[in-house]
């Protein structure tokens, strides 16, 4: 854990204001856009995650969405119907060429496809955002870092624990050592989906279902698990060397290759080890990341964090004004959004996480940073890791081994 | 509602608007595949919650929650989707002469049925003000005291858009419900002309056959509660038991059920191609081009 604090270290930085204060995360630049234009962006991809992105920006007053585009007419004319005012294109190279005045390209199209998306927005000098896993091949990331590297503009992955104001402020207890000696690391994604996109296409029908496709797809390790193991990654300053892996076909049995169901285990270099479990057939305790510790746990799901002291630990001032959640047997300590003001207005209560999701803070990120208010939370470079480590399980998953990861040299 | 006794058949659930959607898919046959009906339901009901995170009065950070803090001191350009729907409510709100109005978030908020209410109000206070839509700039303003609650029309609508992701799907028979209010037929269930749903409890509700048809439904005391509400007059609605709507398009008949409840009449201005079903102390009336289709007896079917 090279970049960890002591927590004698930690309290002197933060000082007096511990108390509540800890347990506020920086939800600071929601309405810092004043006085400023709005980036002009166009949002590449209308399908789910496109329409999602849409739907953000449309919360932002940093951004205005000028274009909307995809190769799909149907998705195309669904995105359109969610943004006010846009140019619709089926072409990438159209729409970059077009006169709409594109500042920024979001990219939220197939993972196959990003690194042809990503690299022309790139060289056109936009800035870019690029959903994660930033591809499906070691070299597709390579070709997107290297453009990134001679960017004019700027350019962020989709990683969104990284801009997340929960995983932020669990971050900071985590390097205090509120957790102390890092015991194990768990995580999970379970929802009960099909990954089917059905349509009487059939050329439509294979290219909607990229994720079932063997020959691109990364699977339930790279698809989800990416986004997870960037959490344990951040938060440790490691990355894992080898995977070991298992998957099967648990419910959809409807002529796929692909398993629905997985668990594998991540092995560090300081010998400590992260065991992941995502799932299409249930979705039961859906996607979180648990980091187990000697003084205490810390449980992330992505719009909420708690923390689970260990009776032994020692106390902490904060912990007088924190709000607690029963869960069985164990008391977890919310670590809440706007804690203090919450707690004002009355509204301090179990289960309050959140005001906006985790795609909200990533785009707003994204666009400070434009702005030049801050660096982009997560960097290209880290994707391209945390997509290899995604990539290294995703064949341990698939064909039941154990492999080593190749961490590419940026 | 019945199946028509299918036993292999796709079953999807969602909470969402408030209420729980339900869908039914049959497979096997003539019908789609298990593997399309499962995905093509999937869509569907994530069509439902994307409707939910932009329409929902429940969300203070929703699409119309936002419109409701930033739409009265100038006007608010929206997207073609959000402004279509406001523009079929006001036509139905000019229609039924007041009777449905989507400018009556204010008067729900009061009685409680909305954050930030007390519920305690004494109620009679009409939809003050109003909804301004300019076509040509797509813009909405709120004029007055309206607030905007689509409560009365977004499950339709939402109903309507996960039907058409199903047929475009392949899919060729389904039925779906919004929390037991709005209900679409598309095809007939296998072995059956039509989906058959029953309105309302006891042995005389009547009974629609829905193929690719819509019926909503509304009632004076779901729960035991007064909930709809006459935007005319801020009062709870009394008087008529039930109103229905029979049509092709779950929008319109998901408005038309409260616009009859609270109207407790046919508007002259309702459109010929909807069926309107009155239920008082005197029994059902119905009027409409789906009167065929359309049961009132005493024989128990399968729900």
């Amino acid at each position: 854990m090279s970049e960890r604090l002591d927590r004698r270290q930690f309290i002197t930085q933060v000082g007096g204001g511990l108390a509540a204060a800890a347990i506020v995360p920086n939800l600071a630049g929601a309405s810092s856009w004043t006085g400023r234009a709005p980036v002009r962006v166009g949002v590449v991809g209308a399908g789910r995650q496109g329409r999602a992105i849409l739907g953000e920006l449309g919360k932002l007053a940093g951004a205005e969405v000028v274009a909307v585009c995809d190769a799909d007419e149907r998705r195309l004319a669904s995105g359109l119907r969610r943004v006010s005012g846009a140019e619709g294109f089926t072409a990438l190279g159209d729409m970059l060429g077009s006169s709409v005045g594109l500042d920024a390209v979001a990219i939220a199209t197939p993972t196959p496809t990003h690194k042809d998306v990503a690299v022309p927005a790139i060289e056109a000098g936009k800035h870019v955002y690029c959903e994660a896993p930033l591809a499906h091949t070691i070299e597709d990331c390579l070709a997107i870092n290297t453009a990134a590297r001679s960017a004019k503009g700027v350019v962020a992955a989709g990683l969104q624990g990284r801009s997340n104001p929960v995983y932020d402020l669990a971050r900071g207890f985590f390097r205090s050592d509120s957790v102390r000696d890092m015991v194990s690391m768990r995580a999970q994604r379970h929802q009960k989906t099909s990954w089917v996109s059905p349509s009487r296409d059939p050329a439509r029908s294979k290219a909607l279902n990229w994720r079932l496709d063997p020959e691109v797809t990364t699977g339930l390790a790279g698809e989800w698990g990416t986004h997870q193991f960037d959490v344990f990654h951040w938060y440790t300053g490691q990355y894992p060397v080898r995977v070991m892996g298992h998957g099967d076909i648990r419910l959809h049995d409807d002529g796929r290759k692909v398993h629905d169901t997985i668990a594998c285990t991540l092995i560090f270099p300081d010998g400590a080890a992260l065991q992941y479990g995502a799932t299409l057939a249930n979705s039961y305790n859906g996607t979180h990341e648990l980091f187990h510790g000697s003084n205490a746990a810390i449980k992330l799901a992505w719009s909420h964090g708690w923390m689970f002291k260990e009776a032994d630990a020692p106390t902490q001032g904060w912990e007088v004004y924190a709000n607690r959640q029963q869960f069985h047997n164990d008391e977890g300590i919310t670590l809440i959004a706007g804690a203090t003001k919450l707690s004002e207005q009355g509204k301090l209560k179990e289960g309050v996480g959140l005001p906006n999701t985790s795609l909200y803070y990533a785009l707003e990120n994204w666009l400070g940073a434009i702005a030049g208010d801050h660096e982009v939370a997560c960097p290209i470079g880290e994707a391209v890791r945390a997509t290899a480590v995604g990539i290294a399980a995703h064949r341990a998953t698939r064909d039941g081994v154990a492999v080593d990861v190749e961490m590419p040299s940026l | 509602m019945c199946d028509g006794g299918s036993s292999a058949s796709v079953r999807l659930a969602l909470e969402a608007m408030g209420a729980r959607f339900e869908l039914v898919i049959p497979c096997g046959g003539d019908l789609c595949d298990p593997r399309t009906a499962r995905g093509a339901g999937e869509e569907a009901l994530s069509l439902v919650s994307e409707w939910h995170d932009r329409l929902s009065a429940f969300d203070p950070d929703s699409l119309v929650s936002r419109l409701n803090s930033g739409a009265r001191e100038a006007p608010v350009r929206v997207d073609p989707e959000l402004f279509d729907l406001l523009e079929a409510a006001e036509r139905i709100r000019g229609q039924s002469e007041g009777a449905f109005d989507v400018g009556v978030g204010g008067v729900m908020r009061s009685h409680g049925f909305r954050p930030g209410g007390t519920g305690e109000t004494a109620g009679g206070e009409a939809v003050q003000g109003e909804i301004t839509l300019d076509r040509g700039a797509r813009t909405v303003r709120l004029v007055g005291g309206a607030e905007i609650d689509l409560g009365g029309i977004a499950k339709g609508g939402a109903i309507d858009g996960a039907m058409a992701l199903l047929r475009e799907a392949g899919v060729r028979s389904a039925l779906m419900h919004g929390g037991t209010s709005t209900i679409a037929g598309m095809g007939a269930p296998p072995g059956a002309g039509a989906w058959t749903v029953r309105l309302g409890e006891g042995g005389e509700a009547p009974r629609v056959h829905l193929r690719d048809r819509s019926v909503s439904f509304s009632s004076s005391r779901p729960g035991g509660v007064e909930h709809v509400m006459d935007p005319r007059t801020g009062e709870p609605v009394a008087g008529v038991l039930a109103g229905a709507c029979v049509g092709a398009s779950a929008l319109q008949t998901d408005a038309w059920a409260t616009a009859l409840m609270v109207r407790g009449e046919r508007p002259q201005a309702m459109p010929g191609d909807l069926t309107s079903l009155l239920h008082t102390p005197g029994g059902w009336r119905i009027e409409g081009p789906d009167q065929g289709r359309i049961e009132l007896g005493t024989q128990e079917v399968c729900l």
